[in-house]
């Protein structure tokens, strides 16, 4: 009885679990975020306009450090660079606005991930944790350097005193 | 189950095409060993300035070195297994001696780019590449070569009574197909102009996750295979084994069904599909078959001295701490690496106990049974272990995947350990693997075969 009802549960099992992955049914929840067309250049202005604003005047690995207010933060992407380098204040919310300079990437911010298309800035609201690191990384294949393509988003809590 | 496996069963043809395909698998893994060692030195200050190879030379070496030890030996092992089980005829034979030709000649194209130091490398998910014709053709003339071979054990999938190690050779080949048809449909839904970077990780993402279903495949294969030689009978019900493969062998076969439902190949949720089959269509025939085979060794006897029952207990254990810790993940940490590396050495500590084990003697070049092999098997199967403990040690403390050097930003005593830990067991891993190497191509280099001359 068993030997046969074992083989029937499995491929009824598996069944069910394909038409779910087919229908994707099966997938979690993909972030939802917002997008606008934007072009590169006056992308570019506005990251030039908030460095020349909050910049520390630090860089980091010849990447401009940033320290903006709560809101709207904008970070440029390229091979095989995120900048600014962020410093966030804890618990503060912030809209990062993401646009690639170049070709396709992705940014996975901790555990949520959003693909990056030249043209099409992405926004995903950031609340800073009391303390440590955001980490945002690449997870689209970009070429040799992707591997190193890691961006800083420090919480400044986190920072020792000098 | 137990005649599938010897000599009587496979012809003088048949028995000279599986000696083509074990060369050509643990010869390729020869020459991966061969490249690591120059990927070493072309790292090693004063000594990569000797090498008469540019800089992108490391970048070339390292994907050949992948698609050796990975893709080809694998797939050669499908070859491989897809001889001993293929219906007798001369139709098969034809198309098994085609095969390998195929095979053999890709894998000499593909190394050309590397060794001229030509090509463009793309160290891409899955199937990384050089960017040079003769790689593209070379991969594809031997994925063409492994298709013939494969193609003749389709009519196992029909044919009564089902015997559980010709039915999931023969689902493993239906799987692979499945895998060339995603590349295939991939390859021709990208739009024209896509940067290339882009366009191979797309290419090879679908089938790349396919082709894990394949390995999965080739692994249940070998614990049928090594659980009949230590005990005499499969860890499962024969009926129940199959329906294990033929689960495997549903989902492959239907996924190329997801380039119809998401068309978007280049988009995020293409991409996140694919990741998803791994969660849900790889994990339950091989849990199924892992908890039998558990069963079946706590109940025992557990010979630790035989080298088969080694190899299966050892690739069992790695490989069921490596899908446990695929429930683990991070985005973009070493625990990924900790999952693959330690499933991915649970099949290849399987596949070595079906080369060393059943295919040497059916070939007439047996291993002696003795402490060399175990010692092996011990080498390889807890350096996998040590080496996936650390990766997975230090992902959860944070260190990022695929990075080396001040990247990998190893700023406290804990990932500093678990780093260490990740080399300790690969330098013992790599003597295991050496030790496998070195046994099995000294026995097939040589002319004549033992219990036939």
């Amino acid at each position: 009885m068993i030997k046969s009802f074992a083989p029937a549960a499995l491929l009824l099992a598996t069944i069910i679990l394909l038409a779910g992955w087919l229908t994707g049914r099966t997938a979690g929840e993909f972030s939802v975020v917002e997008f606008y067309t934007a072009e590169a250049s006056s992308f570019r202005a506005k990251v030039d306009a908030q460095t020349a604003s909050h910049g520390t005047g630090q860089s980091l690995e010849g990447i401009p450090v940033v320290h903006p207010p709560a809101g709207d933060v904008y970070m440029a992407v390229k091979r095989w660079e995120f900048s600014p380098a962020l410093e966030l204040e804890p618990g503060a919310r912030y809209r990062l606005h993401l646009l690639t300079e170049d070709v396709v990437h992705s940014a996975a911010i901790d555990e949520t991930e959003i693909l990056l298309e030249p043209g099409i800035a992405k926004v995903v609201s950031v609340t800073a944790p009391l303390s440590g690191r955001v980490r945002i990384q690449c997870g689209e294949y970009c070429g040799l350097g992707h591997t190193k393509m890691i961006g800083s988003i420090e919480v400044l809590g986190a920072k020792p005193k000098p | 189950m137990p005649q599938l496996w010897s000599d009587e069963t496979l012809p003088a043809a048949r028995r000279a095409e599986l000696r083509g395909w074990a060369l050509l698998a643990i010869g390729s893994l020869a020459i991966a060993g061969t490249l690591a060692l120059l990927l070493g030195l072309s790292r090693t200050p004063k000594i990569q300035d000797w090498l008469p190879w540019g800089p992108h030379f490391f970048y070339r070496a390292l994907v050949t070195h992948v698609v050796l030890s990975f893709e080809v030996w694998f797939l050669a092992a499908l070859g491989a297994f897809s001889t001993l089980v293929a219906p007798p005829g001369k139709a098969g034979n034809i198309l098994g001696r085609l095969g390998l030709t195929l095979g053999v000649a890709g894998v000499v194209l593909l190394l050309i780019p590397a060794l001229a130091d030509q090509g463009e490398p793309s160290l891409n998910n899955y199937v990384p590449v050089v960017g040079h014709k003769l790689f593209y053709i070379g991969l594809g003339v031997h994925a063409l070569g492994v298709a013939l071979a494969a193609v003749r054990v389709l009519p196992l999938l029909w044919s009564t009574p089902r015997n559980p190690v010709r039915f999931g050779i023969a689902a493993a080949a239906l799987a692979y197909g499945a895998a060339l048809v995603c590349f295939l449909l991939a390859w021709a839904m990208i739009p024209a102009g896509t940067e290339a970077d882009l366009l191979n990780e797309r290419v090879f993402w679908g089938g790349g996750h396919v082709l894990q279903l394949v390995n999965t495949m080739l692994l249940m294969v070998a614990w049928q295979a090594l659980a009949v030689r230590a005990y005499g009978t499969g860890p499962l019900a024969a009926s129940l084994t199959v329906a294990c493969f033929a689960a495997l062998g549903l989902f492959a076969a239907a996924s190329p069904l997801i380039y119809l439902v998401d068309t978007d190949v280049l988009g995020l949720s293409h991409r996140q599909l694919f990741t998803r089959l791994l969660w849900v269509g790889l994990p339950l025939p091989p849990l199924v078959m892992g908890l039998g085979l558990t069963l079946q060794i706590l109940k025992g006897p557990r010979h630790w001295r035989s080298p088969a029952f080694l190899s299966l207990a050892l690739s069992l254990f790695v490989f069921a701490i490596g899908g446990f810790a695929g429930f683990f993940l991070g985005v973009a940490d070493t625990r990924t690496p900790s999952h693959y590396h330690a499933v991915i050495g649970g099949v290849q500590l399987g596949l070595m106990g079906v080369f060393l084990l059943h295919i040497l003697p059916i070939l007439g070049r047996p291993v002696d049974e003795g402490r060399g092999v175990r010692l092996q098997f011990h080498l390889y199967g807890w350096g996998q272990l040590v080496h996936a403990l650390g990766f997975f040690l230090a992902g959860a403390a944070g260190v990022p995947r695929k990075t080396t050097g001040i990247d990998q930003g190893l700023d406290t005593v804990w990932k500093k350990v678990s780093m260490g830990v990740v080399g300790m067991g690969t330098g013992l891993a790599v003597l295991g693997g050496v030790i496998f190497v070195w046994m099995a191509l000294v026995r097939l280099l040589k002319r004549r075969e033992a219990s036939h001359d």
